[in-house]
């Protein structure tokens, strides 16, 4: 927001900073802008009321920006003072310079609404971010002047003016103005606040789209489009049951299937891995989950040797998987029904079951158990003990 | 063979969906009522007075378990069958506590399907193999038996078993041949622990549905 409201320079300042943030903010070179304000000045005096309000409507420096040495700059501000005093008693002199009476209160009342407006504004801006209970006091202060600047100068106006009418006059076509000032500020303040504020809502759901449609184009696009390029239903539906596990995990796991870190994830990874490859479907349940170790890890590896083979000489289409882990066990059951082997004639390409399933299993501490017969499927209950881990 | 025709009600927000569902049943189920909603499904289950209703989980307003309660108290003869798409634990136990005597995927199929109706229709409970696995897990979660545990907290050995096989992929029959029982004792078991899903307090039965989906 602080790119949104006008700030005073801390650097190129001479005075207050407010026309060297003024050129800044403009583009013009801050010496054209003093220029201007030096000008105004014989006319009525204006110039120097507005330099005051402006000096208050705008917020102070950036507190990054290292704030220029009085020392620096006093030459400058005498210099300035001693042109602003010639000219003012030569502009009294020659009657041009507007009486004191007059200008003094006016000077009270432009301040005066300068406060009450910036006051508004910071109240408006307020409701974002912490930390907003500091500048209560200040505000309060602020508040405070600015209530007695605007009844100073209501009441100087009114001392010296003697007449009532012409009092009441100005005090009406005062308030007329404020609210002008009002009508014409006010709107435009929130209607900027809300436009900011859906621009801000809007780009969350535009990023949030753009990751989504990112996300779906990867996966369920790209299967849909090998989906109508299948030729068999048998591999539409492969396609179509893994991009389903695959949706659903980051719909309501949040996991990332390419970086398993938990037992269930590395299992369905692997899971996945066969169906694909080998064209079968698994039936996967696996009601609990732990953090994947190293046993765990050599736990699913086994499972997937396991998987495999069940995958290449079942001769059956589906797999059933059971997958249970607790604090004292965990167990892998994969069976399917298919022809089945007799172990005594296990051939030598086969010896994976040995190695690869029973092998891995012992080393991890754990025992593997293969229940087959011609004919009567197979069923490879893998079990790893897990209580007694150091 | 001769099959009992079957009367059933698919209640269901996808119209779709429940299309589908007709065309794959058998001539020996026959669909009499469909609704979409809690609020039109239970005047029409309370009028048609189905064998079977095969009931979504995932129903706006209340979901599944909205439709069973106020049928149960009229018409207790009719039977329950949770379909969901499988996601929530807590959605699919709900409804089985609600009443619902089993529980199958959407992706079930046709045949399958048909098979389960018959079944629950015989008064037979149906736990898919995910089912099986989460309930086995869910009563072992935690401590070992107290006593103030009732007899409804727990399996028994038996009653583990069976569902421990049931996980596994086996069918009833194949359970049976294992355990060296018969199939009807198997189906007792089951209904024993569809008794006890349904009416055990244990505290880990939702803690655990809560944390948990089935994939």
């Amino acid at each position: 927001m602080d790119g949104d409201r006008l700030r005073r320079s801390g650097s190129d300042r001479v005075l207050l900073g407010v026309c060297g943030g003024l050129g800044g903010a403009l583009g013009i070179d801050p010496v054209l802008v003093r220029l201007g304000f030096a000008l105004a000045v014989p006319l009525g005096g204006i110039g120097l009321a507005a330099y005051v309000m402006t000096a208050v409507l705008m917020v102070g420096p950036a507190p990054a920006t290292p704030t220029r040495p009085l020392r620096a700059r006093a030459q400058e501000i005498a210099g300035l003072a001693l042109l602003l005093a010639i000219a003012l008693s030569a502009l009294a002199a020659s009657g041009l310079l507007l009486p004191l009476d007059v200008l003094a209160p006016s000077a009270l009342l432009l301040v005066g609404l300068g406060l009450a407006w910036r006051q508004a504004a910071t109240a408006s801006a307020r409701g974002e971010g912490p930390g907003w209970a500091r500048p209560l006091l200040l505000d309060a202060l602020r508040a405070v002047a600015a209530i007695v600047l605007l009844i100073g100068g209501a009441v100087l106006f009114l001392r010296q003016g003697g007449d009532v009418t012409a009092a009441a006059a100005s005090a009406v076509a005062a308030a007329v103005v404020a609210a002008g000032i009002g009508l014409l500020v006010g709107p435009r303040l929130r209607r900027a606040q809300a436009v900011a504020s859906a621009e801000r809502r809007e780009r969350i759901r535009t990023e949030e789209r753009a990751s989504m449609a990112a996300r779906l184009h990867d996966s369920v696009l790209q299967t849909l489009a090998l989906v109508q390029r299948a030729d068999d239903a048998r591999s539409a539906q492969r396609l179509a049951r893994r991009q389903e596990r695959e949706l659903r995990a980051w719909l309501y796991g949040g996991e990332e299937l390419d970086a398993p870190d938990t037992f269930a994830a590395a299992l369905r990874h692997a899971t996945e891995d066969v169906e694909t490859r080998y064209d079968v479907e698994v039936e996967l349940v696996q009601p609990s989950d732990a953090p994947l170790d190293e046993d765990l890890d050599a736990l699913v590896s086994a499972a997937r040797e396991a998987l495999t083979n069940a995958a290449k000489h079942a001769g059956t289409g589906t797999v059933s998987v059971l997958a249970r882990v607790s604090d004292r066990e965990a167990s892998v059951f994969v069976r399917d029904r298919g022809r089945g082997f007799d172990r005594t004639h296990v051939p030598r390409d086969r010896a994976g079951v040995r190695e690869s399933i029973e092998g891995r299993m012992a080393r991890h501490g754990g025992r593997a158990q293969i229940h087959t017969a011609p004919g009567e499927g197979t069923e490879v209950e893998l079990i790893l003990p897990r209580g007694d881990r150091p | 063979m001769n099959v009992p025709l079957r009367r059933i009600v698919i209640v269901d927000d996808h119209e779709i969906f429940r299309a589908g569902l007709k065309a794959g049943l058998g001539p020996t189920v026959q669909v009499v009522g469909e609704a979409g909603t809690v609020e039109a499904a239970v005047p029409l289950i309370k009028s048609l007075d189905p064998d079977v209703v095969l009931l979504d989980v995932h129903l706006p307003d209340g979901g599944g378990q909205a439709v069973i309660g106020p049928v149960h108290s009229e018409r207790p003869a009719v039977k329950f069958v949770a379909l969901s798409v499988s996601d929530a634990a807590e959605d699919v136990v709900a409804v089985i506590r609600a009443g619902a005597r089993g529980y199958v995927t959407k992706t079930i199929s046709p045949a399958e399907l048909t098979r389960t109706i018959h079944r629950i229709a015989d008064g037979d409970a149906v736990f898919s193999p995910w089912l099986a696995g989460f309930v086995l897990d869910a009563f072992n979660e935690g401590d070992a038996p107290t006593a103030g545990q009732s007899e409804l907290d727990q399996l028994t050995p038996r009653e583990q078993d069976v569902l421990l096989l049931l996980a596994r992929g086996y069918t009833y029959k194949e359970i049976a041949a294992r355990l060296q029982l018969s199939v009807k004792t198997i189906e007792t078991h089951v209904s024993n622990v569809l008794r006890k899903l349904q009416l055990s307090n244990r505290n880990e039965l939702t803690r655990w549905a809560a944390k948990r989906r089935m994939v």
